[in-house]
């Protein structure tokens, strides 16, 4: 299936401030979102934790607490992590939205 | 805060007045984002990333979506593509909005497209039918009128 990103001018400004923030870790930055593109695009990545059940959003972690948030085109639900969070299965997603990165640390 | 100036200089330096990065509580190293305000002008936010669940963050996601919704973002069909895009990013430069190959319709979307047409395309193939039935019928009885005459 062919399978598209969009990357909202919010996710490109909190991605911008990320590579300035982890000034020396670019290299490792860059590898992990191209590994995070690479699964969305080729259908390898499928489920991921919901982030807010209201708007179909979900996360996945990017690197040290942050984490990205996006919203697939569809989505179902798949149960339960170890953790207790609700997991979100999109295997049948064909679009993407990049939304922004936001922190977990407490 | 009252109103303040600053001047712009080379290389498109500005210095930020203390009122205003002691306001915004900026510290030495922190990063400030300008965007647009929709009246021609910019406005200046600190640029900081957000925890999960705070009332910034529910902010920063709506702001995502009205992106995608007005068309402010950018379509990625390949780690190389997104490798350029972020590339671009950081050297500060915009990256180039491109229309999606699926022009905003998802598949299931399209499928409801196709099926809609299908079920008008039935509906007026017979109208079609009974309309071609009647030009040849009128034709025929020209030809054969024309006929006559000669």
């Amino acid at each position: 299936m062919k399978r598209e990103l969009r990357s909202a001018g919010k996710f490109d400004r909190r991605l911008a401030s990320l590579f300035e923030a982890l000034e020396g870790r670019e290299k490792e930055l860059q590898s992990r979102l191209d590994g995070m593109v690479k699964g969305l695009l080729d259908g390898s990545i499928t489920k991921a934790p919901e982030h807010h059940p209201t708007d179909d959003t979900c996360c996945l972690p990017l690197i040290d607490d942050f984490v990205v948030v996006f919203r697939p085109d569809r989505s179902v639900a798949a149960g339960q992590d170890k953790a207790g969070r609700n997991i979100v299965s999109f295997e049948n997603a064909s679009m993407f939205d990049l939304l922004t990165i936001e922190d977990e640390r407490e | 805060m009252a109103r303040e100036y600053a001047r712009l200089r080379e290389r498109n330096q500005v210095t930020l007045p203390a009122s205003v990065v002691e306001q915004m509580g900026l510290s030495l190293g922190d990063i400030v984002e300008f965007s647009p305000n929709g009246k021609g002008g910019v406005q200046l936010h600190p640029a900081k990333i957000v925890k999960v669940g705070s009332a910034e963050a529910r902010n920063e996601e709506q702001d995502a979506k009205n992106d995608i919704q007005e068309g402010r973002y950018t379509v990625i069909r390949s780690v190389g593509d997104f490798r350029k895009h972020v590339e671009k990013l950081r050297k500060g430069e915009m990256p180039d909005v491109q229309e999606s190959e699926t022009n905003h319709l998802t598949e299931s979307q399209r499928h409801e497209v196709a099926a809609v047409v299908e079920s008008i395309l039935k509906k007026l193939l017979p109208s079609l039918v009974e309309a071609e039935k009647s030009i040849r019928k009128r034709h025929h009885e020209e030809r054969a009128a024309q006929r006559r005459q000669v």
